[in-house]
């Protein structure tokens, strides 16, 4: 790939990628054209920049946040057998893994479900603020961010997986079964929500303060 | 700027909104934007018939992967089974229908529709581009592709088989192994039927 002259950008040249299938389209120069712009190629709606990205990003990050909670302190698995009735939460299952001595696997566990979407939460919190505050400086840092949160965000999923799979399987009456807790249901918004604040972040908007600074 | 044309003579970068002049890549190399660093293009990997066929072992696997039960377990002289779907509807009988949508989705849907989608186009290219609904198959494809998590469920089955193996007596199932052949496919067949692929091969079949 040839390095550009300096100028070129495709706001600048009113030219937008379409987000469905990224086509190049012509979409004029204003960020919120009067009448709506579709893709040449996929007739999905084309957008200089994502609208309203920031709102949303926040909207969808503050549900993500207070949703944290419960999705961790309550819990996700309820397991009965003859002994009594238990419950899990997911801090709780890494444990249960560490102590049946499979820690690659708790460890694994750990990171997919407690500090990934806390990572989410904060790494796109973070971004969200900078583009607010229109600040620049550490531009190709702040997209490596974006990148890794959006690639990371789904292996989240992975404890939804493991209580469907045991809830299914241990079914056993008296002699043993799980059932879900009220904290799965607050887990998996958490993960829905991080994944949607992601795909509503519009990463131009970390480069855009660049050429603002350079008009002004 | 027409549907089927050549390469893109512009590079517009989704992340960091650069437009630059792409130049030629050598099969298998990958470009990154100049600016942001962002994955901009790799060069054709394989060609359309390949893709097909990668697309429709990924069908049969699919469809064996829900028919047979993933795992089965043995405690007390007990057995119990569950396929992918049974698992996704035990959860929705069991008070937590939003959670068995979000699997079923997740693992059924969006993969099975993924795939369809893949096979539709690589079968019909051709025709798919004269009529002008190429782009609204690959804007489909690429929307279903984020939701589709067969990865993170397959290691989901991992960790819990890990978790019941010391307490019964576990048996993998057909439908895990169909679970586990699917992985690479997918993987592939997004490697290769990139939205450039596609017309590229497009612009080859009308040229050609």
């Amino acid at each position: 790939m040839r390095a550009p002259p300096e100028s070129a950008l495709g706001r600048e040249a009113g030219l937008a990628i379409c987000a469905g299938c990224l086509a190049v389209c012509r979409v004029g120069s204003a960020i919120e054209p009067a009448s709506p712009v579709h893709c040449w190629r996929c007739d999905g709606r084309v957008h200089l920049r994502i609208p309203d990205s920031l709102q949303k990003t926040s909207a969808y990050l503050v549900a993500a946040a207070i949703l944290y909670l419960p999705a961790n302190l309550l819990p996700v698995l309820r397991t009965s057998t003859v002994l009594g009735e238990e419950d899990d939460t997911i801090l709780g299952g890494v444990l249960v893994l560490l102590q049946t001595g499979s820690w690659p696997l708790a460890l694994l566990v750990f990171f997919a479900s407690i500090v990934v979407p806390l990572l989410k939460i904060f790494s796109i919190g973070f971004l969200v603020l900078m583009s607010a505050l229109h600040v620049s400086g550490h531009e190709l840092a702040r997209a490596r961010l974006y990148r890794v949160v959006e690639f990371v965000g789904r292996w989240s999923m992975l404890d939804i997986y493991v209580v469907t799979l045991l809830v299914a399987l241990v079914r056993m009456g008296k002699l043993a079964s799980v059932s879900p807790g009220p904290g799965a249901l607050a887990f998996g918004a958490v993960v829905v929500l991080t994944m949607l604040a992601a795909q509503s972040f519009d990463p131009r908007s970390i480069w855009d303060p660049i050429r603002e600074g350079d008009r002004a | 700027m027409t549907e089927g044309g050549e390469r893109s003579e512009v590079y517009l970068c989704p992340q960091c909104d650069l437009l630059a002049r792409p130049a030629p890549l050598r099969p298998g190399e990958t470009s990154q934007c100049p600016r942001c660093g962002a994955e901009a293009d790799s060069g054709v990997h394989g060609s359309r018939l390949t893709a097909l066929a990668i697309a429709a072992t990924a069908a049969q696997l699919w469809l064996l992967m829900n028919v047979f039960p993933l795992v089965s377990m043995t405690l007390s002289g007990v057995r119990r089974q569950t396929t992918l779907v049974g698992a996704a509807l035990n959860l929705a009988q069991r008070g937590e229908a939003p959670l068995g949508v979000l699997v079923g989705v997740t693992t059924v849907v969006a993969p099975g529709i993924e795939i369809l989608v893949a096979l539709i186009v690589l079968a019909s290219l051709g025709s798919l581009a004269q009529s002008g609904r190429l782009g609204r198959f690959v804007r489909w494809y690429r929307t279903l592709r984020r939701w589709s998590m067969v990865d993170v469920f397959m290691l989901g089955c991992l960790v819990s088989i890990v978790k019941l193996a010391h307490l019964a007596e576990i048996v993998v199932g057909p439908g895990l192994w169909a679970c586990a052949a699917l992985l690479p496919l997918l993987a592939l067949l997004n490697a290769i039927a990139r939205p450039q692929a596609l017309l590229r091969w497009t612009h080859d079949a009308r040229t050609a």
